[in-house]
């Protein structure tokens, strides 16, 4: 005997019986009725989706090329800082910081923010100057690989967080990063957005309002053109 | 055509005819008669009581067959029987042993057959049935091995034109084939003086043509005679003036042998009755005609006979016993070689019965009157006239005739030239008709009883294995006869063709040292070269043997290294195995190279088993011995002996239709010794000592064995160191002869090499022995069975060699020349050719060139005769040649080159050439009988469904069941898991019919319509359990062999001999087969080719009210187990989301079967658990039937949502069925409470039944609420088939 015609005859017999009680029936009734069936496994498998983080507009469509623009400043012979220095504000209600974690990180995760490349600089046509540098307080030109100074200090714990579109999810387990400066090889990105283990395992976040500070060095030539990209990364823990 | 002849068949055709004829009878009453198999008594009663059938009469075809070596053992009776409503003749073939049942060929015009004559052709598996109808129509059909075609009218004759059926009564025909060419040439009358002939050439008719003959009536009577080994054919006819003429067929025109007038125009009798024929005899080929005439005080019976191209004068031959004028008269041929003797019987118009003998030259005095008192003076034939064909037997004949109360046999002993005492058989005759088979010597009589007899049934007896005894005369037709006209209804032929004639070439070249070359010869030609399997080293010697059961062929050799190897041709593959090393020569130097310049092996089948044995040298003074079975090699196995030095050189011989050898060798001391295997284990005949210790010469071939063909006695021969002197000893079966001289007086030194060669033909026991001496000096003589000849007048004196095997003898076996030889050798400058006939060597003839080592071979079967030779390093071109004679011929052709040389290490005492001919005749397979049984969890069956031979219905539906079949195995015995086959099944179109009109049969497999069963204990190929319902085959031994529960089976439980049926046992089931529904099964061969026959074709009735069934198959229409079906996957989303899938795919379709009778159906998908059923996982779910937007949960009884969507109407269907009356349903969706089940498909009223669908790609769509974790969900759906 082979195992596969017993399984194969097991299924016909079954059906067979249940055609027979079927038919019996119906020969009672004199109506028509049921010959045969066959049953089939219905199967879904739900896979976990990506962790991810992006700028959405209102409707969680995703921004072409998203961007912050700083508060202009005027040619100054000494460095901008502190109060001086020239601000922003990362996430709006037209540019939000939005993460989703469609069952990908049930351990958490972290939103952080980070230059292009440690290397990188707030670029222009003319002279350029830095995100990262610490010396002088962001004033002057330090000790990193380059030969600029500048500053960029970001503050997300100003930051307005929301859950997103999930309307069962809440915030809870969900933290927002503290104020932080960038410095090259110290301090290349900053957290803007934790999620621990206890947050939702299926879930999405908007996050908005996250201060951005800028020192810039004296003498720093006027320019239109100053730009520099920062990359928002979210890591599974 | 033919059709099904199963008995059950036979029934339903019989009871139409009883409802017909005896429609005033309750139904009710035949239908118990035929429930009870009483239907033999019924159909009587019926025939009796409405006068439906005629009388019957009878006749057999009495042609004498040629002799023929070897072949099929097929012969055919057809008859015209009464009751059958047409001109549909039946026939029964024999196959050696029985007459198998009774099958129909094509119907004839009309609907009666007035006279028939049948003839098997000898080139082709063919036979001719030709036959007059009582519409005056001759037809002609052709019996091709399987079926019959439908029959072409040759012409239409009669007394005149509008009154055909009062002529039909005279035999206006005749068949005879070209014995060489297979033409079949028919002479038919046409309503003129002249008659015409067709040319039939084994493919289309070609005529009709006119023969011009001086006669002027119309031809009533017309005989023909063929001769064997030509193409000649010779014809005489009585016409309707009483004037006699004849002609012969010179192959392409009609020859009035010099006589352009009427041979007769005296007579009275009309040409109502046969009273001329015409015969050949066996040896001069002279023709014999004769025929009766008026006076008989003038002469009773006249003749003349076509000698030397000469017809001699009209001759009278009185008869003191005769009664009157002659009304039949019959010639018979003594087949037996040398022999020209011819009986010729008269029925005279006092039913007076004479014989008398043509010797060749002179008729004896007649014989004292055999019988006074025939059934008929003048109404019909009743006697016959046979020789026998059987070796036992030379020169005998028998004598049936009907004497008025039962059937008489004389038996004409050819030893004392006497006629026996009569015996008698049967009832109340009116033909008697006899055979003699020309291969296996079965005498097959035929009976005819008169409608004045008690049973009036047509019924046989028969002789076989050289009995003189007849078998119980049998019932072949259970009557009625139709009523007694004195024409022929019946005729009878033997099958000479054979197929087996291919033969095989082996030589070695010098660029191929390591490879054998060999060639095939396919019947007509040699085929090209190609490498046997080699090994390392330089070929010295080679034999090759051709099996006598398998299509096998075994090539052993011998290698400059020793090496003693074996390889085996398989002929089915038509591949050679890899080599098996065998054993290692060495000399007493330890020398393998010097040694293996001898032939110290040799290799002979046996006959009846099948086994090869090879006897070979192992580097001691004893050989050994190896068996090969066909499937594995066993041994060395020692054969101790008393010779001391190394067997230098071995020689075997087999004996026919045993399993015996015998064994001579001579070793490196000149000993000489010889022994006999007997099947199991070597035996000395009682002679443990050496038999001669002064042989001739131990570095050439000294020494041979051979067998008597007839008494089965060996010859053993060796060369003795005396110049003169040769030995030799006889072994009868008990006893070994003393060792007696042979002496050659024209010896000029001592014999170097020497040959035997047996005559092949029957009766003979002549032996051959050439011998050459060391002064290159050849002697040939002759041993006749029991004495030698004189040495024969010396062939050479100047021979090419005696270094090497320049020489060899070999009988023909061609039946057109027994007994002749050739004898070939080298005679210093080319090859000088002799061939031996009629007792004489003729002169030589030449071909070729300087000559190293000849071969020659006779093929058993075709008679094609073929020389080999390798040609020295003293000739121009070094070739290898290869010469032959075919189609019986006497000259050689042309010698070709199958090798451009160069040759290589010639005038050595090598072997470089071997020949053989195929012996293996491929059995015949017929499937015979079966019967249905009930299913049992065993290799026993349950209680038998139906009778023999019978088809059975099945209970219910579903049901399992068991097939017994009894496989007919004739012509050649199989060894076990000889062939394997395969069962198959097809619905029944028309009638489960040996034809296969209209079926189309499928391999059954565990998955088709009607399926192997696989029941829980016994295994597939496990040994059957016989049982005492088994079906049966008359008296032939049933093998058992295996119970099966899946295709391919073969017999693996034991060999089964010719004239033996293997028995298997099918385990089926209804597998979802249509109800109410007629299949047939066959068994074919693996490859699927069909049987040689089919008697029976067994039929299985499904159960009745069928149903609609819907499964989930494979690609193959296997059920499968678990289906399941996987919508594509998704990830989780924030938010709601729709997965799709497509519900039936190749790989699991939905299949829907309509077995019942309503056409209408429809086919729903619904969840197995109900609407309230879900997509499941352990830790969240989702609805189907949710119609909630944006997967929300509604309504109804859960918290989930989601829902289920089809399409099908994007689906496919394929089918069996038609799509006619299919509707594919648009999308619909689940909704819990209001769509509970969607409907997928629908049959209308116009939708086929009795076939399925295969539906797939349905498309499938299910919302998924948003935030679903990860999970693998599932929900079970059923199909539902509901009739609508």
């Amino acid at each position: 005997m082979n195992t596969h015609s017993l399984s194969s005859f097991i299924l016909r017999k079954m059906n067979i019986t249940t055609a027979g009680i079927i038919l019996g029936a119906m020969a009672l009734s004199t109506v028509a009725g049921v010959y045969a069936s066959a049953t089939s496994n219905f199967a879904q498998t739900i896979n976990a989706g990506t962790l991810s983080v992006d700028i959405v507009d209102g409707s969680y469509v995703a921004v072409g090329s998203p961007s912050v623009t700083m508060g202009a400043k005027t040619f100054s012979f000494s460095c901008l800082s502190g109060g001086s220095a020239s601000t922003g504000t990362f996430g709006t209600a037209s540019q939000v910081i939005y993460i989703k974690n469609p069952d990908a990180a049930d351990n958490g995760w972290s939103v952080s923010l980070a230059g292009s490349a440690t290397t990188a600089v707030w670029d222009s046509a003319g002279t350029d100057y830095d995100f990262n540098d610490a010396g002088g307080s962001g004033c002057t030109d330090g000790a990193d690989t380059d030969s600029f100074g500048g500053q960029m200090t970001v503050d997300p714990s100003v930051g307005v967080l929301a859950t997103g579109a999930c309307a069962s999810c809440t915030t809870t387990s969900v933290s927002k990063g503290t104020s932080a400066a960038f410095v090259e090889g110290t301090t290349n990105s900053i957290t803007l957005l934790t999620g621990a283990s206890g947050s939702d395992d299926i879930g999405d976040w908007k996050l908005t309002g996250v201060s951005i500070s800028q020192t810039i060095p004296a003498e720093q030539p006027a320019a239109s053109d100053y730009d520099i990209n920062l990359t928002l990364s979210v890591l599974a823990s | 055509m033919r059709h099904c002849s199963s008995f059950f068949r036979s029934i339903f055709i019989y009871y139409t005819v009883l409802c017909v004829a005896l429609g005033g009878l309750p139904f009710e009453w035949f239908f118990v008669q035929l429930r009870e198999g009483n239907i033999v008594d019924v159909l009587y009663r019926a025939q009796k009581n409405n006068n439906v059938i005629d009388i019957a009469r009878e006749f057999i075809e009495p042609k004498i067959p040629n002799a023929y070596a070897n072949g099929a053992t097929d012969a055919m009776m057809a008859y015209d029987t009464v009751n059958n409503g047409t001109s549909t003749p039946k026939y029964r073939l024999w196959d050696g042993s029985a007459w198998w049942s009774e099958q129909s060929a094509s119907a004839f015009a009309g609907t009666e057959l007035y006279n028939m004559q049948v003839r098997y052709a000898p080139t082709r598996d063919e036979a001719i049935l030709v036959a007059m109808t009582n519409t005056g129509q001759i037809q002609a059909q052709v019996f091709n091995g399987t079926t019959w075609w439908s029959p072409t009218t040759l012409s239409t004759v009669g007394d005149t034109v509008n009154n055909p059926n009062a002529a039909s009564l005279y035999r206006w025909f005749d068949i005879e084939y070209e014995q060489t060419s297979g033409d079949a040439i028919v002479v038919v009358a046409d309503n003129s003086a002249d008659p015409d002939y067709y040319v039939w050439n084994g493919t289309s008719w070609t005529g009709p043509t006119n023969i011009d003959i001086p006669t002027t009536g119309r031809p009533f009577q017309i005989e023909l005679a063929s001769r064997t080994g030509s193409d000649e054919l010779a014809f005489i006819t009585l016409d309707s003036n009483s004037d006699v003429y004849a002609m012969r067929w010179t192959w392409t025109a009609w020859n009035n042998m010099a006589v352009a007038t009427a041979w007769e125009t005296t007579a009275s009798i009309a040409g109502t009755r046969k009273a001329i024929d015409v015969a050949f005899e066996t040896t001069s080929w002279d023709i014999m005609f004769a025929w009766w005439f008026t006076t008989v005080a003038t002469a009773h019976f006249r003749y003349r006979a076509y000698a030397a191209g000469v017809l001699g004068a009209v001759t009278n031959v009185t008869n003191a016993n005769q009664g009157g004028v002659v009304n039949w008269l019959k010639l018979a041929p003594n087949p037996t070689t040398w022999s020209d003797q011819i009986i010729i019987g008269l029925q005279d118009a006092g039913a007076d019965l004479n014989t008398f003998i043509w010797s060749g030259t002179a008729w004896s005095a007649v014989h004292a009157e055999h019988s006074a008192g025939l059934e008929n003076a003048a109404v019909e034939m009743d006697f016959d006239i046979t020789f026998e064909t059987h070796s036992s037997n030379p020169n005998d004949a028998w004598l049936l005739w009907s004497d008025g109360a039962t059937v008489s046999r004389k038996l004409w002993d050819g030893g004392t030239s006497a006629w026996a005492a009569a015996t008698t058989m049967g009832d109340d005759n009116a033909w008697v008709l006899l055979n003699a088979h020309p291969n296996n010597g079965a005498v097959l009589a035929a009976v005819y009883e008169d409608d004045t007899s008690a049973t009036k049934d047509i019924r046989e007896a028969h002789l076989t294995g050289g009995s003189q005894t007849w078998s119980a005369i049998t019932q072949i037709w259970d009557g009625g006869v139709r009523r007694n006209l004195g024409i022929l209804r019946m005729a009878q032929a033997t099958q000479k063709y054979n197929s087996s004639n291919e033969g095989m070439l082996v030589y070695v070249t010098e660029d191929s040292t390591t490879y054998p070359q060999y060639r095939r010869w396919t019947g007509s030609s040699w085929s090209s070269a190609a490498s046997a399997s080699g090994t390392n080293g330089e070929l010295r010697h080679m034999v090759l043997k051709t099996s006598p059961k398998r299509d096998e062929a075994a090539l052993v050799t011998l290698w400059n290294n020793g090496r003693v190897e074996a390889q085996i041709w398989n002929g089915t593959t038509s591949s050679w195995s890899g080599t098996q090393l065998l054993n290692t020569l060495n000399d007493a130097n330890g020398d393998r190279d010097l040694q293996s310049l001898y032939r110290g092996f040799d290799i002979e089948y046996e006959n009846t088993s099948g086994d090869l044995i090879v006897v070979t040298g192992d580097g001691t003074a004893d050989p050994n011995y190896h068996v090969w079975n066909g499937t594995s090699w066993t041994g060395p196995v020692d054969i101790n002996i008393p010779t001391t030095g190394r067997p230098n050189w071995i020689e075997l011989a087999s004996k026919p239709w045993t399993d015996e050898l015998a064994m001579i060798l001579i070793d490196s001391n000149v000993d000489v010794y010889g022994m006999r295997w007997t099947g199991s284990a070597w035996d000395n005949m009682g002679t443990a000592a050496v038999w001669d210790a002064t042989g001739a010469i131990a570095t050439e071939k000294s020494i041979d064995v051979a067998y008597e063909t007839t008494s089965g006695d060996a010859l053993f021969m060796w060369l003795d160191a005396t110049s003169t002197d040769q030995y030799y000893r006889t072994y009868s079966g008990t006893t070994l002869s003393a060792a007696t001289l042979l002496d050659n007086a024209q010896a000029w030194g001592v014999g170097n090499w020497m040959t035997l060669a047996s005559n092949p033909t029957s009766w003979s026991d002549q032996i051959m022995f050439w011998v050459l001496d060391v002064g290159s000096d050849l002697n040939t003589f002759v041993w006749s069975g029991t004495a030698w000849s004189a040495v024969h007048t010396e062939h050479t004196a100047g021979a090419e060699t005696n270094a090497s095997h320049a020489f060899h003898i070999a009988f023909e076996t061609h039946s057109s020349n027994p007994n002749n030889a050739w004898l070939a050798y080298g005679d210093g400058n080319t090859i000088s050719r002799k061939r031996w006939s009629a007792g004489a060597w003729w002169a030589a003839t030449t071909q070729g060139d300087d000559t190293d080592f000849i071969q020659l071979n006779a093929q058993p079967n075709s008679g094609a005769f073929f020389m080999n030779a390798y040609e020295s390093s003293a000739s121009a071109s070094m070739d290898i040649t290869e010469n032959r004679i075919t189609g019986g011929g006497a000259t050689f052709g042309t010698a070709t080159a199958v090798y451009s040389g160069p040759v290589m290490r010639t005038a050595l005492p090598l072997s470089k050439i071997a020949l053989a001919s195929e012996r293996y005749i491929s059995p015949t397979y017929t499937q015979q009988a079966y019967r249905f049984f009930n299913n049992a969890n065993s290799t026993d069956v349950g209680s038998a469904l139906a009778l023999q031979d019978t088809g059975a219905s099945l209970g219910s539906g579903w049901a399992a069941f068991r097939l017994r079949t009894l496989l007919r195995v004739d012509t050649n015995s199989i060894l076990a898991n000889a062939q394997n086959f395969k069962l198959q099944f097809a619905q029944k179109s028309g009638t489960c019919d040996t034809a296969f009109s209209g079926e189309t049969y499928a391999d059954v497999t565990d998955s088709t319509l009607i399926a192997y069963n696989n029941n829980a204990t016994p295994a597939d190929g496990a040994a059957l359990t016989a049982n005492a319902n088994d079906p049966t085959d008359g008296g032939r031994t049933i093998v058992n062999q295996d119970y099966e529960e899946l295709n391919n089976f073969t017999n693996t439980e034991a060999a089964i001999a010719s004239g033996q049926d293997g028995k298997w046992d099918f385990s089926l089931k209804d597998n979802g087969a249509l109800s109410n529904t007629d299949y047939c099964f066959r068994i074919v061969k693996s490859d699927g080719s069909l049987l040689n026959e089919y008697t029976v074709i067994p039929q299985i009735t499904t159960a009745a009210g069928g149903s609609v069934s819907v499964d989930i198959v494979d690609s193959g229409g296997t059920p499968v187990g678990s289906p399941s079906f996987a919508m594509n996957s998704v990830i989780v989303t924030i938010g709601h989301q729709s997965a799709t899938g497509v519900f039936g795919q190749a790989s699991q379709k939905i299949r829907v079967t309509n077995n019942s009778g309503n056409a209408q159906w429809s086919l729903t998908l619904a969840a197995d658990s109900g609407p309230t059923s879900f997509w499941d996982w352990t830790v969240t779910d989702y609805d189907f039937n949710d119609p909630t937007a944006n997967a929300g949960d509604g309504a109804d009884g859960d918290t989930l949502g989601g829902r289920m969507s089809l399409n099908p109407s994007v689906g496919t269907l394929g089918w069996t069925c038609s799509a006619t009356g299919m509707t594919k349903w648009s999308s619909s969706s689940f909704s819990e409470g209001a769509t509970n089940s969607i409907t997928i498909l629908t049959a209308g009223a116009t939708a086929d039944t009795g076939c399925y669908w295969d539906f797939t790609g349905i498309d499938i769509s299910q919302t998924i609420p948003g935030e679903k974790p990860v999970g693998s969900y599932s929900i079970s759906m059923t199909l539902t088939a509901t009739a609508i």
